[in-house]
């Protein structure tokens, strides 16, 4: 592993927060999620209203790929051959962050990679 | 063991049908001892049949065996624990419906699944707790 990497996942054992990275599958009413527990950094963006009493916001948040591989997120999925999936670590859009209880949005990940090797991941979320 | 906690083998919506098809694997689960994996399907309407095989090998070289094969026609969840521990010789083959073999655990395990029929707002969701 990375010296970057390994910064990384020593500041967050030291001051990052507890989230949950979660992908729900769904059909109908028909609902499943793959869940896998993270510590992040989480820094709070711009607020919004978006209807009477009821805001959202954007949050930046940092995740280690280490949380991530550990949980082996997002689990199984469908073999193809050829292979057609982008790294399966890399959360997508619609993808959700429980962050203080709460499910938000991603919007946007945006890994990083160092010789090869994922370092970091970025995420802007919503909610 | 390495790594024991829960693992996704397969989350999967179930629409047209499948011809035994493999899911990515759980691996470097060494040391395992026991298993417990459950499966259910939600929705389970408009399909006549999905079948979950649940294999395990050892090491990657290794031969996927089937451990547990799960059998739905319909909405259900189901579950069995397999652990290590069998003192007598076993034979590796595949399982009849709804069956366990109990003694082999190896070091990954994966999802195989075979539906017929095309079903409509189900979800398959097949889920190890690796201790």
């Amino acid at each position: 592993m990375s010296r970057h990497r390994d910064a990384l996942d020593r500041s967050l054992a030291l001051k990052g927060e507890s989230v949950i990275l979660r992908r729900v599958v769904a059909s109908g009413t028909a609902t499943a999620a793959v869940d896998a527990p993270c510590l992040a950094f989480v820094r709070k963006g711009a607020g919004q209203e978006v209807s009477p009493g009821v805001g959202q916001r954007d949050y930046d948040v940092i995740l280690s790929p280490t949380h991530i591989e550990r949980a082996q997120w997002p689990g199984g999925l469908p073999v193809r051959s050829p292979p057609t999936e982008a790294d399966p670590r890399i959360p997508v859009e619609g993808d959700q962050l429980i962050v203080q209880g709460r499910a938000r949005l991603v919007r946007l990940a945006t890994p990083t990679f160092i010789a090869g090797e994922l370092v970091r991941i970025d995420l802007q979320v919503r909610g | 063991m390495d790594l024991p906690g829960p693992y996704v083998l397969a989350v999967t919506p179930i629409t047209a049908p499948l011809s035994a098809q493999a899911f990515t694997p759980i691996v470097g689960l060494n040391g395992m001892a026991s298993v417990t994996l459950e499966a259910e399907l939600q929705g389970g309407t408009g399909g006549s049949a999905v079948t979950v095989r649940v294999q395990s090998r050892i090491g990657s070289s290794g031969t996927w065996r089937e451990i547990a094969r799960f059998d739905f026609t319909g909405a259900a969840a189901k579950s069995c624990t397999i652990a290590t521990g069998a003192a007598s010789v076993a034979a590796l083959t595949t399982l009849n419906a709804d069956a366990v073999l109990q003694g082999f655990l190896g070091t990954d395990l994966q999802a195989v699944v075979t539906s017929t029929g095309t079903y409509a707002g189900t979800v398959l969701a097949v889920r190890a707790a690796v201790r």
